[in-house]
């Protein structure tokens, strides 16, 4: 099995041969701009459906704890003494 | 303003680069004081006029960005596909990316450098995309590996190391990539990835032990 700097070396030789490969040219001014314009349209459409998702569960939460704290005020009590009774009180 | 429709970086661009888009309002009143000694100060003023310009929604001035732009960007996409296709097409995701989050560029280090931390963004994302569709997909060997490396083609040589890295998972062939077919040093390898330069030793140590096991075992 090749030792770690015999793979250093062999990497190193060939990526420094590999280096001297010409890049194949490319134009992409002609079309770029079309793209940024649907890109750009396609990651604002991406974020308002998520708007309304952070709005509406924003608005169950607030109704939940809402609904909660009515709950509690009104049914707390007897849930209690009902639990006391059961088991004899908290101990 | 708009960009052939789009609003100039617009909410949603901001957005999507995840920043308030104060950045270069704040460079410019600076005026970029911390400069790249390879940058000219001429060169750095004509980008940081299309920069300007951008913003504010002039197509044009993103088109001479890109045109200055678009061979730096394309050296180094060629190092994550050597697909003729695919490589154009990461090389306008990279500018349309950079287009899109263009407001994070603060301009305390030459545009190029910022957009190569970009493209190395991209081309590691799409690595990791095709990494996660394929499943040990082995590459076939090449007649490379029967040239010994003075006879070899550039071309060649490329083909080899693009499929002895292609072996690895996506992490240790960007480190790799980077430190021996890119030639960075640690810090500039370092920088382009985000990791620290702890990180960056311990990477491509751990990904040449691989490399030896892989070779290795093909002996």
């Amino acid at each position: 099995m090749r030792g770690i700097d015999e793979v250093d070396e062999h990497l190193r030789k060939l990526a420094a041969r590999a280096r001297l490969e010409p890049v194949p040219h490319v134009d992409v001014t002609s079309n770029l701009l079309a793209l940024v314009r649907e890109r750009a349209s396609a990651v604002e459409l991406m974020e308002r459906p998520l708007r309304w998702v952070a709005i509406g569960s924003a608005s169950l939460a607030a109704i939940t704890a809402a609904l909660a704290l009515r709950a509690t005020a009104q049914w707390g009590d007897p849930i209690l003494n009902l639990f006391c009774l059961v088991t004899g009180g908290i101990p | 303003m708009q960009f052939l429709g789009v609003p100039a970086l617009s909410a949603a661009g901001a957005t999507h680069a995840g920043v308030t888009g104060l950045a270069f309002a704040a460079f410019v009143s600076r005026g970029g004081d911390e400069r790249g000694s390879q940058h000219s100060e001429e060169a750095f003023d004509v980008d940081r006029a299309d920069i300007r310009g951008s913003i504010e929604g002039d197509g044009e001035s993103y088109r001479r960005l890109v045109a200055r732009y678009q061979d730096h960007v394309s050296a180094i996409m060629w190092r994550f596909s050597r697909d003729k296709q695919v490589h154009i097409e990461l090389v306008q995701d990279v500018f349309v990316e950079s287009y899109l989050s263009l407001r994070t560029y603060r301009g305390d280090a030459p545009f190029s450098h910022w957009l190569t931390r970009v493209a190395t963004r991209r081309g590691f994302h799409y690595w990791k995309l095709r990494a996660r569709q394929r499943t040990r997909q082995e590459t076939p060997l090449t007649e490379g590996a029967a040239v010994s490396l003075e006879e070899m083609s550039p071309e060649l040589a490329a083909v080899e190391v693009s499929r002895l890295l292609a072996r690895l998972p996506p992490r240790d062939r960007l480190v790799l990539t980077l430190r021996y077919l890119e030639d960075c040093t640690t810090e500039e390898t370092a920088r382009r990835t985000g990791w620290s330069r702890t990180m960056v030793k311990v990477q491509c140590w751990r990904a040449l032990r691989k490399l030896r096991r892989i070779t290795g075992e093909d002996k």
